[in-house]
């Protein structure tokens, strides 16, 4: 049995909270901000990119969704910890689906911190997909954080 | 248009952003599930690790409730010294010899879910392990955590049970009931 994983276990590893703009995904990055003050560890805001299944090959190159990411994350980073501080948050644009990102970075992780649910999904939806994949079947402890205010209508784009 | 009116989110109005994330001065206890399972083990070191940079004190739940096929004909075990035999047990056994957390110990009748969602209303976080003793071999995250996941007005941990590492694993269940 080992020991890693726990809060302030020496060697500790990064906290890794996946953001994608919505406000449980803020929520959860403040909480792990606030983890890794207590624990001493680094956070890494992750968020994921995909081309929509919709897109035709033609129109892929017109829209450049990773800077659209990297400017959702930014925004987030800035949102909880301010623009002068956001170099204590690393921050990661990977190409994939939020679900497969989140458990492949669970693996040198000590924390995974994913909001109850994101952009997606329908009104009254308690436990999004992604956060209950990540539950299921990340390598470390998962924490699930649920906005502090009712989750606003999912904006077009 | 909202889903504030959602089961579990109805306490949403008492909280204040900020209030539950760790280290924030007066945040309420850490509720932990413990059903003796070696998740809930897990899932308790987790709380009282965390508790130990916190300051904040730990609750260990556990619940029973009668099994469905229950007749009036058996004798009746007593579910509540089962219980707590199992509790003391399980604490007994995370906590660290020397440990300063505070850790309080809660038997409640009912469904797991609900009785953890009940001990969640004033908790600044709810862990739980990914599965308890029910369930099916190669199942990974549980119906009680689930639903919690779900419904907890606060942060929900779900803590795994270490991959054995060469050892034989065989199951979930470590305490006979």
């Amino acid at each position: 049995m080992s020991a890693s994983h726990l809060p302030g276990a020496p060697g500790a590893r990064p906290i890794v909270v996946g953001v994608d703009g919505s406000p449980s995904a803020t929520q959860a990055l403040r909480w792990a901000v606030a983890q890794g003050a207590l624990t001493g560890q680094p956070v890494e805001a992750v968020v994921s990119w995909e081309y929509p299944t919709a897109a035709a090959w033609t129109a892929s190159g017109l829209f450049d969704w990773a800077a659209d990411a990297a400017d959702i994350l930014r925004a987030a980073v800035a949102e909880v910890v301010g623009e002068g501080s956001a170099a204590q948050v690393t921050q990661r644009v990977v190409r994939g689906h939020g679900a497969s990102v989140l458990v492949d970075a669970s693996a040198d992780a000590d924390l995974v911190v994913v909001g109850s649910r994101g952009l997606g999904g329908f009104d009254g939806l308690l436990l999004g997909s992604v956060s209950q994949h990540v539950a299921t079947h990340a390598h470390c402890p998962v924490v699930v954080v649920r906005a502090t205010t009712a989750p606003q209508p999912a904006s077009a784009d | 248009m909202s889903n504030s009116n959602a089961p579990g989110t109805n306490v949403s109005g008492t909280h204040v952003p900020g209030a539950n994330v760790p280290g924030t001065p007066g945040a309420g206890r850490i509720v932990v599930g413990v059903d003796g399972s070696r998740g809930s083990k897990e899932a308790l070191r987790w709380a009282i690790a965390q508790a130990g940079l916190t300051g904040q004190p730990v609750a260990a739940v556990i619940s029973w409730d009668y099994p469905v096929t229950y007749g009036g004909r058996w004798d009746v075990p007593d579910w509540d010294d089962n219980c707590a035999a199992v509790l003391q047990r399980t604490v007994d056994d995370v906590l660290p010899a020397g440990s300063t957390v505070t850790v309080t110990r809660t038997i409640a009748r009912g469904h797991a879910a609900e009785v953890l969602l009940d001990a969640a209303a004033d908790a600044a976080l709810l862990v739980v392990g990914s599965r308890g003793h029910g369930g099916f071999t190669g199942l990974l995250l549980g119906s009680v955590s689930q639903h919690v996941a779900s419904h907890a007005p606060c942060p929900v941990v779900v803590v795994h049970v270490p991959e054995p590492s060469g050892a034989a694993d065989t199951g979930p269940a470590e305490v006979a009931e």
